[in-house]
């Protein structure tokens, strides 16, 4: 178990660095002078050159290959091309502002995903589950960012309810703290793209949960509850349901990786000013290092996840042995 | 004629379960552990032996799908390994294997015809006139007729019988001379058994194959078999011919062996289980006899001493100290250790 | 085209597998035949009596699904739509299959270093982001059918090559692949034709899902606006309704890719669903 944890930290290593190896050269082909960007032609050329050597641009691509390893290792990023503060700085801020979003969200739908897919496959074939797979599946099949359009336009425009997007009213907070996202107001904001992020989740969890349950609900144990005269919503939640997690806790791990990875749509759809909107724009002015840090942050979460999950799932599964 | 000398099969304990076993690193199984034995051409050579004797390794290592840690095998005087390693393909035509378990062994994706088929068109025949001929007549020789019912059947919708019958014919489309058949009847029905051990007699007889026939247990062994070759943990214990060496046993594995099978006769039941305890694991092996721990005529010797296979003259070999004693014992007289 | 066969028969058991089985034909016959039926081109300006623009049109017997801003005839676009969904969606799948086949039987049927190298290489694509790496590859190359094809491919084959490996490592434990050996067939030979046919239902399965998908992601390029440079698609509509801020006035205008994208996608995803219970008879124990 200790050399395979090791040897899976190893792994994880050589993973990430070829990964981020390919990314430095895939970053260097965007189109345009990134340096252009900041770097106004109209400054003179011994201004242009101070700038370029701030951002180590002179220097030739090996070498900054391997200053570039260097920042990775002490997640020091440097400056954003756009903007000229700190990357760290800029994603501290957008993390955050995804994290308050998705996070929240996904752990309501895994819970809400796992007792409804739960409840569905015990009692399958009825035609209340049939309607249900049947809502449940063409929610994951609908494009998120269509979604949202759809509850603005209900929501915010017809109705009124809501607002249909930012995070706050432009010009209320001056100061992006915590009271910002604790007031009213952001609360306000956050709701719609809340109750859409959630709904498009809970199918995954939802659907898995269920046909988890229906391949459990067969099976011995579940009869030997059933003989022994147990209730059958004991046996649903502490027999059936408890042995049918274990598809869905293994992708717990892994939500945190996906749900930055896919906060793009959502959030261009919300002008939600998080880490996918900041992904986009960073692309659009070829601002590498944000995007770089970005890709970075969200390749260690999902490997790690991945890690996680694995032995998560030997823990979980008996059956399972290392090697 | 093959021709078997001091073969020699051990996997390392270890392999893949590192981490739990670390103290069994460098550890091995002896499998098969230094065998040697000849088959003349037309003849049947029995193995018999319990399970995990080494029975299977033998015969995997006879057809290439295993390497041997050492020892020589020869087909005709040719050198097996070098056979294996050179021309595989051509090695194919000349021995096959029928394998123990007729459901795993049979591609579910593949119907009765392409089963048969495969093994021509891998060896590169093109015809497809003569390849429909040829699977045909080896479907209408195992017995698996009309061969139109079958050809377009797929193995799911077949009996255990017909499965066999099946992986025969795939054994004997391309004309080998020397076949391995691994318990080929141990998971059939006691109602065909006898059918498909009457089959492989007669394409013995027919096309006069040199055949390894391995099982677990002897009954079936006086009806196709000429010689019989014991073995226990790894090692032949006893060999020779199949009639003399049922009737008198010269050692006591062979002898708690033949008193359990079946007797056709009621009234002369035999003790179905003539030894108790299990195979003495493979991994940690005694300094003496391999059986002595289960042996119930035992002696000082036996704990100190490995016993060789040594010559007894008339054909026949034993690796017992005592063989002598052995013969004396009466049948089912073999008691518990 | 024997397991295409056993598809279509295995589906046609369940009463959602034949919904489903008629509306992705009838999606792909308009992928045939819609650039034909369609009223107008995808780009073309409609003009009325007049000589005026018809902007913003509501739903009317001249354009049953209204215009746009530009004058566009929303009908038209979507047939035109379809096709480009079909072929990037199918493409991808089928791409993203075979690789996943060839790397899942290749890594598990050899084992050992193979394996580790071609897990080592999976576990890095595993590592990407989805829909920002495809983002970052349509900002290098060119915008076309093609690109979004292989950028999607790309990050979309590492699942799929998992799931086969796995089924390949139970597989080749069974007695007949050593059965095969004793033919005298090559590697290649083993892993082709006799190990390979029984991975098609898996295979089969995962090019639904990974149909879906694609057809989704493809949308979601499109919206946010890396689609392809000259051709229409649901994404692209959506994406200019959007970009040009009138969406919540024109309703007609967003509806229609929505919810195609949606009847479609849900479709193929029931249709994997049914055939996935007919392959595997756990699930389908009720
Ligand atoms: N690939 C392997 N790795 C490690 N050990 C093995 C392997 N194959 C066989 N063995 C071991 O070698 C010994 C002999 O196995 P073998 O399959 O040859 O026995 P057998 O006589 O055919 O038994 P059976 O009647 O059960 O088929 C057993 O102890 C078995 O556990
Ligand atoms: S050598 Fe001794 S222990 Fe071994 S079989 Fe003969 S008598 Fe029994
Ligand atoms: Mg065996």
């Amino acid at each position: 178990m200790r050399q395979y944890i090791l040897r899976r930290c190893w792994h994880m290593l050589i993973t990430l660095f070829a990964l981020m190896t390919i990314m430095f050269f895939l970053f260097r082909l965007l189109p345009g002078d990134p340096a252009m960007t900041v770097i106004s032609s109209a400054m003179y050329p011994k201004a242009q050159e101070a700038m370029r050597a701030q951002f180590g641009l002179d220097k030739p691509l090996l070498q900054q290959y391997l200053i570039y390893l260097q920042n990775l290792i002490t997640f020091d990023f440097g400056y954003s091309f756009h903007s000229s503060r700190s990357v760290s700085e800029l994603l501290g801020g957008r993390i955050v502002n995804t994290l308050v979003l998705i996070l929240p969200s996904m752990i309501l739908a895994y819970l809400l995903g796992a007792v409804l897919g739960a409840l569905m496959g015990w009692y399958r074939g009825g035609r209340f589950e049939t309607a249900m797979v049947l809502v449940f599946t063409v929610l994951q099949a609908a494009p998120v960012f269509w979604l949202g359009m759809l509850a603005i336009l209900l929501f915010s425009i017809n109705l009124g309810w809501f607002p249909p997007g930012h995070l706050v009213t432009p010009g209320m907070f001056v100061n992006r703290d915590l009271w910002m996202y604790l007031s009213a107001d952001f609360l306000h904001h956050l709701a719609l793209p809340f109750i859409v992020h959630t709904s498009y989740q809970i199918a995954f969890p939802l659907l898995l949960m269920r046909s988890s349950m229906l391949s459990t609900a067969g099976e011995d144990f579940v009869e030997f509850a059933r003989i022994k005269g147990l209730p059958e919503r004991r046996i649903l939640f502490r027999h059936a349901a408890r042995n049918s997690m274990l598809p869905v806790a293994t992708t717990i791990p892994m939500i945190l990786g996906w749900a930055l990875a896919g906060s793009v749509v959502i959030e261009t759809v919300f002008s939600w000013p998080g880490l996918g909107l900041l992904m986009i724009e960073g692309v659009q002015r070829s601002d590498f290092p944000v995007v770089q840090a970005a890709f970075y942050l969200i390749a260690v979460l999902t490997i790690l996840g991945t890690f996680v999950a694995d032995i998560l799932y030997g823990i979980l599964d008996p059956r399972i042995v290392y090697d | 004629m093959l021709a078997v000398k001091d073969l020699v099969k051990h996997y390392p304990v270890v392999a893949g379960l590192r981490s739990l076993f670390s103290r069994e690193r460098g550890k091995v199984v002896h499998a098969v552990d230094g065998i040697s034995f000849e088959v003349a051409a037309g003849e049947v050579l029995g193995i018999a032996g319990e399970s995990g004797c080494g029975k299977s390794t033998t015969a995997k290592m006879l057809v290439g799908l295993e390497e041997p840690t050492s020892g020589r095998m020869t087909l005709d005087s040719e050198d097996l390994n070098r056979l294996h390693a050179a021309d595989r393909k051509a090695f194919y035509r000349r021995a096959q294997m029928i394998f123990q378990d007729p459901y795993g062994s049979i591609n579910p994706a593949h119907d009765v015809e392409a089963v048969i088929s495969r093994p021509l068109v891998y060896q590169g025949i093109r015809d497809r006139a003569d390849i429909r001929r040829r699977v045909l007549e080896a479907m209408d020789l195992v017995g698996l007729r009309p061969a139109e019912v079958y050809l377009g059947k797929y193995p799911h919708l077949l009996s255990g019988g017909q499965r066999q019958r099946l992986c025969i014919a795939r054994a004997i489309i391309l004309e080998p001379s020397f076949l391995v058949a691994d318990e080929p009847i141990s998971m059939l029905d006691v109602s065909i058994k006898w059918d498909i051990i009457r089959l492989l007699r007669g394409l013995v007889a027919d096309r006069g194959l040199s055949m390894v026939y391995i099982t677990h247990d002897l009954a079936s062994v006086p009806t196709i078999c000429h010689r019989l070759a014991v073995m226990y943990l790894g090692r032949i214990v006893e060999t020779g011919p199949t009639l003399d060496l049922l009737r008198a046993p010269s050692h006591p594995y062979t002898h708690a062996l033949v008193s359990a099978i079946p007797s056709p006769d009621p009234g002369r039941q035999r003790m179905a289980v003539p030894i108790s305890g299990g195979v003495h694991d493979a991994v940690h092996l005694p300094k003496g006899c391999r059986f002595a721990d289960r042996c119930p005529i035992a002696g000082d010797i036996c704990r100190r001493v490995d016993p060789a296979l040594e010559d007894r003259g008339e054909g026949r070999a034993v690796a017992c100290h005592k063989p002598d004693e052995a013969r004396g014992l009466a049948p089912g007289a073999a008691v518990p250790a | 085209m024997n397991a295409l066969v056993h598809f279509v028969q295995a589906v046609r058991q369940s009463r959602s597998g034949r919904i489903s089985l008629n509306i992705v034909t009838g999606f792909l016959v308009l992928a045939l035949i819609g650039p034909w039926i369609a009223p107008y081109g995808p780009f073309e300006r409609v003009y009325d009596g007049a000589g005026d623009l018809v902007r913003l049109s509501p739903p009317s017997a001249q354009h049953w699904l209204g215009t746009t801003n530009l004058g566009r005839d929303v009908l038209s676009q979507m047939l035109w739509g379809v096709r480009s969904a079909m072929i990037i969606g199918f493409a991808t799948a089928f791409g993203v299959v075979a690789i996943g086949v060839n790397i899942g039987l290749v890594s598990g049927y050899f084992g050992g270093r193979i394996d580790a190298l071609m897990m080592r290489i999976t576990d890095i694509f595993l590592g990407l982001p989805f829909l920002p790496f495809i983002i970052v590859i349509l900002s290098i190359t060119e915008r076309n059918t093609t690109t979004i094809i292989i950028a999607m491919t790309l990050v979309m084959w590492r699942s799929a090559a998992r799931v086969i490996r796995a089924q390949v490592l139970s597989l080749k434990q069974q007695p007949f692949v050593a059965a095969a050996r004793t033919t005298g067939g090559s590697n290649a030979t083993i892993i082709y034709r006799e190990i390979a046919p029984n991975i098609m239902p898996i295979a089969l399965v995962n090019v639904a899902f990974s149909l879906a998908w694609a057809i989704i992601t493809e949308a979601s390029i499109g919206f946010l606006g890396y689609g392809a440079a000259k051709s229409i698609s649901w994404g692209t509509i959506i994406h200019d309704a959007y970009a040009s801020q009138l969406m919540y006035q024109a309703w007609w205008w967003v509806m229609p890719p929505g919810i195609a994208i949606m009847v479609l996608v849900s479709s193929v995803y029931f249709l994997g669903r049914a055939y996935e219970h007919v392959i595997n008879p756990r699930l389908a124990r009720q």
